[in-house]
């Protein structure tokens, strides 16, 4: 009786390794839609890319002259496609690009929308939001700064430009999601002049300073600090009667347009990545006026907690010339803010706040001495990650 | 009063033997029960006549015989079950009756591990020393939760523990209304400065200002028993409002005890005996307590450490003709909470601890000179003194350049920029003194027929001052810059706090055909903060207090029921402001005329206009508390049932508003200044500007209304399984309402250019809470075994809280010339005016109400030999933890505490 125990176990213990291994794996066809006025000949040669979000790993594939791709095995997860495309009618370059989160947990076809991508003459050359250590091992953001490059040939003015920071704050859903052609701001602040006064020469840039001061060298600053931002273009300077915020006085200051909170006391990004910052024309040939266009466009957002109601500011997504998403960490890359036409990707500084360091898009070419900047509308292609802040250095 | 506490006991300890003796006295003895042998100075209470005597070396002690058909006895002495019982005067004439007193000791039958209802006149839970002991406290705090009502929770030493009577949660008004006496005297906060700045009130430390004391504080090891007093309490309590917890620390002899105490957050050592002085017929006691807490084992950067220490010394004078006690009690206590850094974690050199040392003597007792006017004198006096001392070392890390203002007095100066990261310290020093003195005299009058009269008259007087130093620190390097800055003050000039009260109390007792009726009717009157004898500056305040309970069923008049009685109560208490709310900080308004920094201290210039207000509110008036109560008292054989219905509304509780003012003043213009130039004031354009600014003013604004109904059912032993059953709870519903007068406020704009003027807003916000719940205690003694068990079946059957919806619109604008105008409909559209409107989130009204959640707990102790004892508890033994999904906020709350357990043992010697 014992050995037909045994052999029974046995055969139990043997059969159940015999088992088939439970893995499944998918095929997928994906079909890029490119809107109804693209050119058909187009189609052929699309990038897209295949993120699997958990294992963070990448395939890498073109669109056939459909503008379709088949992917035959995939293993089920969550993945996030990217398309990129760029193709020339005459002298003019159109970029495409388009971004979609899909699940994959059968056999499946899934159609991506790709738009036409801004194509901005000034653009987001480089955001130091990470801040720098103190010798306490504390933090010192002050010294956070946004950098605008000329990426022409011609000289372009910043006047009357607004920097904005999106109210989602990238630790949870964006509430604004369901409005595609507008973002909704917390912040705006300007540029000030009357249209020919900030000229910014070809290849140049100018550098907006939360202060304007040698935060490495300056004895009341931050001596771990990586920038003296004494020569910055700009600073945003908040004027509270307790002085928050100090005024350099070579520095001029921003205009503000708006702040959510006037109990604010200095303009800050989030240090650990969670501002998505967009520069924007705000219609409006003066600073009243576009600060009328700007209260006539709030749109309220109560608090969770119920004790008071915030009102926030919606800008058209045509009026926006770059925007850059920043994301706390790949994790948080869901709550994604910006559509695919402003920026199909993502980016941040993988060393976290406090690091000293920042992103800055990559060099694309160089030419006739003056560096163009890669601008393809994917943050996540476009920028340098975790690089030595070097304003108003161009590499 | 307390006739009814051990039913049990009376029933077989009844007047034992008789003896033939001298004419007129009732002669009695006291003797162990376990042993035999005589049990000397214990205190013989008659409750009828309210004459009291104590038992000589021998044991024995001669009673005075009445008129009454029966007298209820009651005796106390230390180390003993208190004995209450019932004897007829008329049969032990010139007698002698022997009582056995029950030890301590896990081998006897009768002892008392629960809370006990005292069903005198007073609706409270009276606590004993085995209970004490088998709830294996750490502190104070773990005592309450053997109220009905109360919920158990963990050990928790890592924040202040406050008082928490008859409602959901706790507040910061009901906890400072709890009056906390240690042998008769209040333990006061009243003197508590224990804050960085009075306008700023969030701590980095932990403290108790404005609120009730910490009941971390006290050690249980030497307390023999805790009442809580629920309901009307008599005149002779004084400056609270939600209730009392009255404390009676050991006096009498005890053996060496030894306790070691573990759990996941405490090492626990106490050390205490009591000396017998044989010659001079007198104690000495003497207790040792030390705690160390870790609030997270995994990192002991937080914790808490205690160390009491007392010698008490209590005699009694001229024995049988004119009894005379006096105990003399001086205790030390010293805590400390502090936060190091973790040096993986956080920055080397940051500290934040908070401490106090204190001193406290008390004396007390009474006397029984049995004169026409007086037949017992009561007596308190207690001084204590404390040194508070809280501190922080920490970098003040500000990311940036900020310029602060050094000035003392009102108008332009030069301000200093400070370095964006610096070290500081500052401390606040406070040395709280508090005196109490209390006198009680009281006349029994016996008329025949059944009626017996007792008025009680005295006063007190209490005196709160702060003797420290006050806030130190570096005014040019201070530890925080915030909106409105303050300046250090010396806590020294400060004035005292003198309070004193006068108070009168009839009770009597009419005997109508086979039911009694009882009534205890008195009135205190409160002179707060008194400018003498008949001025005072807060004012005088009358509290008329009022307890009747009609017995109307007894074993006389029926055959089911052994007493039913009915009992309603009604009374007023106030409590007077601490001298936190009485006198706050001045607030500082440091606004910037100048800003110039260019990193060249030749050049920096900044120049600020400072503004000082006092936020002292002359017109700031005492809590209140109005309590009402009725109830029902129900004994059948062995089981005896309470039930009791109570609203209370605390009103007038203190709090803090906004007041607004508007500043003017002139900014300088930077502009036009040359580089490389220090900026000369007087070249430069200035811009007049109006500022609204806030600052918070002490204000009677706080409500808190309780009411519900709490139950006891006590079933008695059975003794089949050795196992007595008692089930209580309670009903709460408790409304707390954030401000009961219109408040002022201005929401935050988006521009640049500041709203001149802000809104006053209608009052009412308010949150509501309701729970029930039950409490099925079991408690398992086997006396062969020496051991105890008891389980408690705890049931939150329901447990509910909503915010009521309230009115966010203001009801007018004031603007910056004092004007004012109506807030009407149509400024809630437009778009200057909308966002005054502060639109409510439409999930804030909803109800959460949790589901019935269980927690079980069990407690063991076992006594080896007489010598050893040891003890066992397990909190939440099932480790059952649910989440419930907040309705409002769609986030996960998970209820219960977690499984936690913790030993102690304990040597005699």
């Amino acid at each position: 009786m014992k050995k037909v125990f045994a052999i029974v176990f046995l055969l139990f213990l043997f059969g159940s390794c015999l088992k088939e291994p439970d893995i499944h794996s998918y095929q997928v066809n994906l079909v890029v839609d490119f809107g109804t006025d693209f050119p058909q000949d187009q189609k052929n040669g699309a990038k897209v890319t295949l993120i699997n979000q958990l294992k963070n790993y990448t395939y890498y594939a073109e669109t056939d002259k459909n503008g379709k791709i088949q992917f035959s095995s995939l293993e089920p997860g969550f993945y996030s496609v990217t398309i990129s495309h760029s193709f020339s009618t005459g002298n003019k370059k159109h970029y495409y690009n388009g971004q979609k989160n899909i699940d994959i947990l059968d056999n499946k076809t899934e159609t991506v929308e790709a738009h036409e991508s801004l194509f901005g003459a000034l653009i987001i050359k480089e955001i130091y939001y990470s801040g720098s250590t103190t010798l306490a091992g504390k933090i010192y953001y002050a010294d956070q700064y946004l950098e605008i490059f000329n990426n022409t040939s011609e000289i372009q003015y910043a006047d009357g430009i607004s920097v904005l920071i999106h109210e989602s704050s990238n630790s949870g859903t964006n509430m604004w999601a369901n409005i595609n052609d507008t973002i909704v701001a917390e912040t705006i602040w300007s540029i000030p002049g009357n249209g020919t006064q900030v000229p910014v020469a070809p290849g140049k840039s100018i550098i907006i300073a939360q202060d304007g001061i040698n935060h490495k060298d300056d004895p009341n600053g931050n001596p771990l600090s990586p920038v003296n931002l004494g020569n910055a273009d700009f600073e945003f300077y908040v004027y509270k009667f307790n002085n928050k915020d100090i005024d350099s006085p070579s520095v001029p200051n921003m205009i503000r347009d708006y702040t959510v909170d006037d109990l604010i006391e200095e303009v800050t990004y989030d240090v650990r990545g969670g501002s998505a910052i967009a520069i924007a024309k705000i219609p409006g040939n003066t600073d009243e006026e576009r600060k009328a266009y700007i209260k006539r466009n709030l749109i309220a957002k109560p608090s969770s907690s119920g004790s008071e109601t915030n009102f926030y500011a919606k800008v058209a997504n045509k009026y926006l010339i770059d925007a850059v998403e920043t994301v706390k960490d790949e994790a948080h890359a869901i709550y994604k803010r910006f559509t695919p036409e402003l920026d199909a990707g993502y980016t941040y500084v993988t060393s976290g706040s406090r690091s000293g360091k920042c992103i800055r898009r990559k060099v694309k070419e160089i030419s006739g001495g003056r560096v163009i900047y890669q601008d393809t509308n994917i943050s996540t292609e476009d920028f340098l990650k975790d690089v030595d802040p070097k304003p108003k250095i161009y590499e | 009063m307390l006739k009814s506490i051990v039913i049990g006991l009376y029933l077989f300890t009844l007047a034992t033997g008789i003896f033939a003796q001298s004419s007129q006295v009732i002669r009695g003895k006291l003797i162990s029960k376990k042993t035999g042998e005589p049990v000397g100075f214990a205190g013989i209470h008659i409750l009828e006549t309210d004459s009291w005597t104590t038992s000589d070396e021998a044991g024995t002690f001669i009673v005075k015989p009445s008129d009454f058909h029966y007298i209820s006895i009651e005796v106390r002495s230390l180390g003993f079950e208190t004995y209450s019982g019932k004897i007829q005067p008329l049969l032990l004439t010139n007698s002698e009756i022997e009582i056995k007193m029950v030890p301590i000791s896990y081998d006897m039958d009768e002892i008392t591990v629960l809370a006990k209802n005292n069903n005198g006149l007073t609706t409270s839970s009276i606590i004993g020393n085995a209970a004490i002991e088998h709830v294996q406290p750490a502190s104070l705090a773990d005592v309450m939760q053997l109220l009905p009502g109360n919920i158990s929770s963990n050990p928790d030493f890592g924040s202040v523990q406050k008082v928490s009577i008859r409602e959901v949660g706790e507040d910061d008004n009901s906890a400072m209304g709890a009056s906390v006496l240690v042998d008769g005297a209040p333990v006061s906060n009243n003197a508590n400065l224990q804050t960085y700045s009075t306008v700023r009130p969030d701590n980095n430390f932990s403290t108790t200002i404005g609120s009730g004391i910490d009941l971390r504080q006290i050690s249980t090891d030497n307390i023999e028993s805790v009442e809580v007093v629920k309901g009307i309490p008599s005149v002779t309590f004084g400056d609270l409002t939600s209730g009392a917890v009255v404390i009676k620390t050991k006096a009498g002899y005890t053996p060496w005890e030894v306790k070691l105490k573990t759990d996941a957050q405490i090492k626990q050592f106490t050390l205490g005996k009591g000396f017998k002085l044989k010659s001079n017929q007198s104690n000495i006691n003497f207790n040792f307590d030390y705690l160390q807490s870790v609030d997270d084992l995994r990192s002991k950067y937080k914790g808490f450490n205690r160390i009491t220490a007392e010698v008490g010394y209590s005699k009694i004078f001229n024995l049988q003709k004119s009894p005379f006690t006096y105990h003399a009690k001086l205790s030390l206590f010293g805590t400390v909470d502090d936060a190091k850094t973790d040096p993986d974690a956080m920055v080397a050199r940051e500290k934040i601890e908070s401490e106090e040392r204190g001193l406290r003597f008390n004396m007390y007792g009474k006397w029984s000179p049995k004169m026409r006017l007086l037949t017992n004198l009561d007596y308190s006096f207690s001084v204590s003194y404390a040194h508070q001392s809280s501190r922080e070392e920490r970098f003040r890390s500000m990311s940036g350049i900020q310029v602060i203002s050094t000035a003392y007095t009102e108008g332009e100066n030069a301000g200093l920029f400070l370095p964006s990261e610096q070290f500081t310290t500052y401390e606040v020093d406070g040395k709280p003194v508090n005196v109490f003195l209390q006198i009680t005299g009281n006349k029994f009058v016996n008329f025949h027929h059944g009626i017996s009269n007792k008025v009680l008259y005295g006063f007190d007087y209490r005196l709160d001052v702060n003797n420290g130093a006050g806030q130190l620190y570096d005014i040019s390097n201070p530890p925080f810059v915030s909106t409105y800055n303050s300046r250090p003050r010396r806590y020294k000039d400060i004035p005292a706090l003198r309070s004193y009260s006068v108070y009168l109390e009839d009770k009597f007792s009419v005997m109508f055909g086979k039911t009694i009726l009882d009534v205890q009717a008195g009135l205190r009157l409160n002179n707060f903060q008194s400018a003498g004898l008949f001025k005072s500056d807060i004012g005088f305040y009358a509290e008329p207090r009022f307890n009747a309970q009609y017995s109307f069923l007894s074993k006389k008049n029926n055959q089911v029921f052994d007493k039913m009685a009915v009992r309603i109560g009604i009374g007023k208490t106030f409590k007077s402001p601490s001298l936190y709310y009485l006198y706050p900080d001045k607030a500082y308004f440091d606004l910037s005329a100048l800003n110039y920094y260019v990193g060249n201290p030749a050049y920096d210039t900044a120049i600020l206009y400072t503004r000082i207000f006092d936020p002292a509110n002359s017109g700031l008036k005492p809590s209140e508390n109005l309590k009402m109560e009725a109830g029902l008292i129900l004994k059948i054989k062995k089981v005896n049932a309470t039930i009791t219905a109570f609203n209370e509304k605390l009103s007038d509780g203190f709090g803090f508003a906004s007041n607004y003012v508007f500043l003017n003043y002139s900014k300088y213009q930077p502009e036009g200044i040359p580089p490389g130039t220090k900026p000369n004031p007087e070249k430069l354009n200035k811009v007049a500007t109006t500022l609204p600014v806030s600052y918070q003013v002490p204000v009677n604004n706080q409500e808190t209304q309780k009411s519900g109904v709490e139950f006891s059912i006590d079933f008695g032993k059975i003794n089949s399984v050795y196992t007595s059953f008692m089930l209580d709870g309670a009903w709460l519903s408790t409304k707390r309402i954030k401000s009961t007068i219109p408040y002022q406020f201005q929401p935050s704009g988006s521009t640049a250019t500041p709203d001149l003027y802000f809104g006053v807003y209608p009052s009412g916000e308010s949150k509501v809470s309701e729970r029930l719940n039950t409490n099925l205690r079991m408690v398992t003694q086997i006396p062969k075994l020496r051991m105890i068990l008891s389980t408690t079946v705890q049931m939150i059957w329901y447990d509910m809280y909503y915010f009521p919806e309230y009115e966010k619109t203001p009801i007018y604008l004031v603007n910056a010339d004092g004007s004012t105008k109506e807030f009407t409909q149509e400024m809630s559209t437009n778009p200057a005016y909308k966002h005054f409107v502060i639109p409510k989130n439409p999930n804030l009204s909803l109800r959460e109400v949790m589901p019935p959640l269980l927690q079980t707990n069990f407690r063991l102790s076992k006594e080896i030999l007489e010598k050893i004892k040891l003890s066992f508890y397990v909190n939440n033994s099932l480790n059952y933890r649910p989440e419930y999904e907040s309705q409002r906020a769609g986030s996960f709350i998970r209820r219960n505490p977690s499984v936690y357990f913790g030993a102690e043992i304990k040597v005699m010697l």
